[in-house]
């Protein structure tokens, strides 16, 4: 057997199953998902600008809402920095994944066509292995980038769960010191830690399903490698 | 998928695909036709994503894929030219000559790195190995932007969907019976062809051109004294048949 007809044979017998892989569909699902976050995000800064519009109108009758105010401001700009940095990897995970999945038809129809040109000259089907081989070096290359997004976007929907939890504390505290402030305050402080409180765990919500969807797809991935 | 050499001088040949023994039932029955010269080949009319690599795997019998640097599309209908994503990604620097009118809807089947090289409506000519290859306008017929593609040197014309008939599996790839043959094409002509005019435009174009053989993109091949009598039969048929039933 020669080297030439090795590496063929290793290619043939690397089996594209696109039927029983879904990963493109999850890793699409993903993206779709995590572009709901970003209104979440953006819920929760205008949160954050309220309760700072409404400790300054309160003046004096609300300084122990003030520190929270600050911290509610600060967790919203992270907040947005992060979903920006989620809706830029999970839109570049979605993009691979269509990617490979446009590639890997061409590789399993190619491969399909090199079945079915058996007694073609072998001068002529040479060009068609040329073909599968770099489409498979080509996937490769994508299998590496698209794991090196989706294990930074792993990170960064760990780090927007623990940035919620933390929402979820303050929105706690603010209740507590909603409940301490003059009544004609009160009830407006009162719904903006409600509103943070739901527009967290939404999120929290929304990363949690995507980590699972995103670990899925990740096995999947494995599966190819 | 079935191959038959219609045309063979030297190193000219014109090759037809067609007649998929495996192609899906309600996936109608489609020619696809390589010219080869000089080292070059084209294909005209690939066809579908659902015959790619039965497609494929017929061509590659008798052209190595490297020499296939041309396509061509008539016009934009998904039996035409859907596979083109998939020949997209095989071809290495191919280039498709198709209507300018249809390039932004062309390339919604992927055109990343084949070349489109935009047919004006007056048409053109490439070179293939040294053997010329024209362009003849066609539009209307059906599609508002259409081409039929002329060699002078084997005197074939290839119609694209003029002359297109629906045939059972089995017929035989040239007509024998024109009579009989009308059946088929009678009502695919009066139905998807939108123009009398046009039409008739288009038999006078073809008349004034050396044609032995007329060879459309469904059903069989006209050769011979049914050339002439093709012609005539469709310029006395009235087309757009649904406006005035």
């Amino acid at each position: 057997m020669t080297a030439l007809s090795l590496t063929l044979g290793i290619h043939m017998a690397r089996k594209v199953d696109l039927e029983k892989n879904k990963f493109h569909l999850l890793a699409v699902s993903v993206a779709a998902d995590l572009s709901d976050v970003k209104a979440e995000g953006e819920a929760i800064s205008l949160e954050a600008m309220n309760a700072k519009v409404l400790v300054a109108r309160a003046g004096t009758m609300a300084l122990g809402f003030r520190p929270l105010t600050d911290f509610m401001v600060e967790l919203a700009d992270d907040t947005i920095r992060l979903v920006n940095e989620i809706e830029f990897e999970a839109l570049a995970v979605s993009l691979q994944a269509v990617e490979r999945l446009r590639t890997l038809n061409a590789v399993n129809q190619a491969q399909r066509a090199l079945v079915l040109a058996e007694g073609a000259p072998v001068k002529h089907i040479g060009g068609l292995n040329v073909f599968v081989k770099k489409a498979l070096d080509l996937d490769n290359a994508r299998v590496e980038q698209l794991l090196d997004h989706a294990v930074h976007l792993t990170s960064l929907l760990e780090e927007i769960s623990e940035q919620m939890i933390a929402a979820c504390a303050v929105a706690s505290s603010a209740r507590i010191e909603a409940a301490a402030i003059e009544p004609r305050y009160s009830a407006s402080f009162n719904s903006v830690s409600t509103n943070l409180q739901r527009c967290a765990e939404a999120v929290l919500k929304k990363v949690k399903a995507s980590h699972s969807l995103l670990s899925q797809a990740l096995n999947m991935t494995g599966n190819y490698q | 998928m079935k191959s038959t050499v219609i045309f063979e001088e030297g190193n000219h040949k014109w090759i037809i695909f067609g007649r998929d023994p495996n192609k899906k039932d309600k996936i109608i029955d489609t020619n696809q036709h390589l010219v080869m010269a000089g080292g070059e080949a084209i294909l005209l009319d690939p066809g579908g994503i659902e015959l790619f690599a039965p497609m494929l795997a017929a061509v590659v019998h008798h052209v190595p894929l490297e020499s296939i640097k041309t396509l061509f599309a008539s016009h934009q209908d998904p039996d035409i030219i859907s596979s083109l994503g998939l020949w997209d990604q095989v071809l290495e620097k191919a280039t498709l000559h198709a209507p300018w009118l249809w390039e932004g809807f062309i390339r919604h089947f992927g055109c990343d790195q084949i070349t489109y090289n935009p047919i004006p409506d007056e048409g053109g000519e490439i070179k293939i190995g040294g053997r010329a290859l024209q362009f003849v306008p066609a539009h209307y017929l059906h599609a508002s932007g259409n081409f039929s593609v002329y060699d002078p040197a084997a005197k074939i014309l290839m119609s694209g969907d003029v002359g297109a008939a629906l045939i059972p599996d089995d017929a035989p790839m040239f007509v024998e019976n024109f009579e009989d043959h009308i059946a088929y094409m009678e009502g695919f002509h009066q139905r998807w062809m939108p123009s009398n005019r046009a039409k008739n435009l288009w038999v006078e174009r073809v008349r004034k051109l050396d044609v032995e053989m007329i060879s459309p993109q469904h059903g069989a091949i006209f050769r011979g004294d049914n050339v002439p009598r093709f012609l005539d039969w469709l310029e006395d048929l009235e087309v757009a048949a649904w406006l005035t039933s």
